[in-house]
């Protein structure tokens, strides 16, 4: 049997491979180029000490810093691909041409025959995951270091272990509803959708945020705390790769404030030079103007209410209250989606099963 | 079924059935192939015929009634489908390996399989071993997987309508390969083909199964159908029922009237009859015919409302 599924598939083996040497020789020499190029950098920002300008500004304007994010956007449709094109023609392309009935009366059991197959297919799917996995950390770590979020989709996708799993998961999704409709062009399209659907929107959005009870942390609405609205964090913990759940304005009990009908006394209908302020609707504006002070006085209107005054907000004891996952569970997350999702993938791989075994050739 | 039918037969089915949704393709369906034989599964499209072979390689589950198939019931075990051999309807093979690389799988996938009797069969038809499967012409294609099949050294052999598809020279030598290996077999191989190309089946059968209207209308040796049946040909009368014979086919002319009759008394004689000697084609058509009058018939009320 080990003979036949070597024999079936060695030729997508073979092209896999050569992709996978493709994006070697291609990521290996950048990969070493970033590397280099930040490392000159840190040696000389010492000297006139602007290493802190480094995160924004290296690679910013170059070719280099698209790379950094184009390279990820092909990877992470990796495992799709394999759900597509290993995943689904796997069991549908026996069925369509009728090769189900000529192995299936051979001396070997259907499930012997499925067991084996799979073996080959899922460990080849693990190992070429693996592959650009691993050639992915390594290549982004000059990334990760300039404080490219490493938790945000694009990367946290791409990076570490779970995309091993995503595509054994993908694989073996393509391969029960290539056995479920028996014709190729509509097992492709359904594969397509649910991955879509499950690893890149459901899963990161819905889900992942939520692995461990988020940290809060609150932070001051008083001008002299923010930069144009946006609070300046002295806490090292909410910089870096984080993942943040969600952003709220909250008072003192913890209750968000309700943006339509905020404190009357913090309302205000003019600037502090006379203008009379026009609401910009329920979108949400952060408008700085200038005070009599020379600062800035921010001001928040949301859902369509009245324009508020952040300052005013501030000294009420209202607070922004930031729910986020700190860069030291980076591990724990990715161990977390990577057991998540080998565990789902029982779920199509003991259906495909039940197809096999159950259903008539 | 008791034990002596068990032995004698290598397939003994009954009341088999297969219902697909509501619509059944086969139903009733109780025959027996006597080990040895070459037996003819003969009826018109759509009478179940590839389902009742599917049944017994358990490609498929019944929905009801029970086969017994050397000795035991379809199952998806090895040791089950290492006996039997099944060429499936549309010849599927692998269409980027080749002949060699087939014959290659079937030795990885089988315990008893004898690679040299297959090369030899195919190197004595000039097939070329090396060539992919899906550039040999049809004929080359059915003698390939005919070749696998037999490799395989099977207790009983199914195949399903496998000279259909090629033309008269290629069923020819299909037939006679066929042929030739029951020879070899040397009453070790019981063979079921079903097919509705009736000559074909004359040259290499020596027992006859007529699936009609999914359900069995006759099972019987060749020699003793054809004895059986008889033509009786008689002045025109309404009125021809009896206990000696059971009418399969009956036709009015203006003077005359037809029977084809199944006869329950083998020495039956009739002063007013004519009694003509029946080919297998007739018997067949006669069954056949049956149920497609009675379909017609169904079919012209149906126009006339």
């Amino acid at each position: 049997m080990n003979w036949l599924a070597w024999r079936q598939h060695r030729k997508q083996f073979l092209v896999v491979g050569i992709i996978l040497a493709l994006f070697v020789a291609f990521m290996i020499p950048t990969g070493l180029n970033f590397w280099h190029t930040y490392q000159t950098a840190l040696s000389t920002c010492g000297k006139t000490d602007t290493c802190d300008q480094l995160n924004g500004e290296l690679f910013q304007s170059s070719i280099d810093g698209l790379l950094m994010h184009l390279v990820p956007v092909a990877i992470i449709f990796m495992p799709i691909l394999l759900g597509l094109f290993w995943g689904v023609p796997f069991l549908s392309k026996e069925y369509v041409d009728g090769t189900n009935k000529l192995v299936w009366t051979q001396s070997v059991s259907r499930r012997k025959w499925l067991s084996v197959k799979l073996i080959w297919v899922l460990v080849g799917a693990a190992i070429v995951a693996a592959g650009f996995a691993v050639l992915d950390t390594w290549w982004s770590k000059t990334g990760n270091a300039l404080n490219l979020n490493r938790f945000t989709f694009l990367f946290f996708n791409t990076q570490g272990i779970v995309p091993v799993a995503y595509a054994i998961f993908a694989v073996s999704v393509g391969i029960m509803f290539g056995a479920w409709f028996r014709r190729t062009m509509v097992a492709l399209g359904v594969t397509l959708g649910v991955l879509i659907a499950v690893v890149m929107v459901v899963v990161p959005n819905f889900i992942r945020p939520y692995y461990e009870s988020p940290i809060s942390y609150k932070s001051s609405l008083l001008s002299n705390t923010r930069i144009n609205g946006i609070p300046v964090s002295n806490s090292s913990d909410t910089s870096g790769a984080t993942l943040v759940v969600s952003q709220a304005t909250v008072d003192s009990k913890n209750q968000a404030i309700n943006w339509a009908n905020p404190p009357s006394s913090c309302i205000v209908t003019h600037f502090p030079n006379g203008n009379p302020i026009i609401p910009s609707g329920h979108s949400k504006a952060v408008e700085a103007s200038p005070t009599k002070a020379g600062g800035v006085a921010p001001i928040e209107s949301q859902n369509g209410g009245p324009p508020v005054s952040l300052d005013c907000l501030g000294s009420l004891g209202y607070q922004t209250d930031i729910k986020y996952q700190p860069s030291s569970r980076y591990w724990d997350f990715q161990r977390i989606e990577t057991a998540l999702y080998l565990a789902a993938s029982i779920i199509p791989i003991s259906v495909t099963y039940w197809l096999v075994l159950k259903r008539d050739a | 079924m008791n034990q002596k039918t068990l032995e004698k037969n290598a397939v003994v089915t009954n009341g088999l059935g297969k219902r697909y949704r509501s619509f059944w393709a086969l139903k009733d369906c109780s025959i027996n192939v006597p080990k040895g034989s070459v037996s003819a599964l003969v009826g018109p499209n759509g009478a179940g015929k590839t389902t009742l072979l599917k049944l017994l390689v358990s490609l498929s589950k019944p929905s009801e009634g029970s086969a017994i198939v050397l000795g035991s019931s379809p199952s998806q075990d090895s040791t089950y489908i290492s006996e039997i051999g099944y060429l499936a309807q549309e010849i599927p093979m692998y269409s980027n390996l080749s002949a060699d690389e087939h014959i290659a799988l079937g030795a990885h996938l089988n315990p008893n399989w004898d690679s040299e009797l297959a090369k030899k069969r195919l190197n004595e038809l000039s097939i070329p071993l090396d060539r992919t499967v899906s550039k040999l012409s049809g004929g080359q294609r059915a003698q390939v997987a005919l070749g696998l099949a037999l490799a395989k050294k099977p207790k009983l052999l199914l195949l399903d309508e496998p000279v259909a598809a090629l033309d008269p020279l290629a069923r020819v030598d299909f037939l006679r390969s066929l042929a030739q290996a029951v020879t070899d077999a040397n009453g070790e191989l019981s063979v079921v083909m079903s097919s509705h190309l009736l000559a074909d089946l004359e040259r290499v059968c020596d027992h006859i199964v007529i699936l009609a209207s999914g359900k069995t209308q006759l099972c019987e040796n060749i020699e003793t159908a054809l004895e059986s049946h008889k033509l009786l040909v008689g002045v025109r009368k309404e009125v021809v029922e009896s206990d000696k014979y059971t009418i399969i086919q009956e036709s009015h002319s203006a003077r005359q009237t037809t029977l084809l009759v199944r006869l329950n008394d083998m020495k039956y004689h009739d002063p007013h009859w004519h009694i003509k000697d029946v080919d297998i084609e007739e018997v067949v058509l006669a069954y056949m015919g049956q149920t497609r009058s009675q379909t017609d018939d169904l079919a012209v009320k149906g126009d006339l409302k």
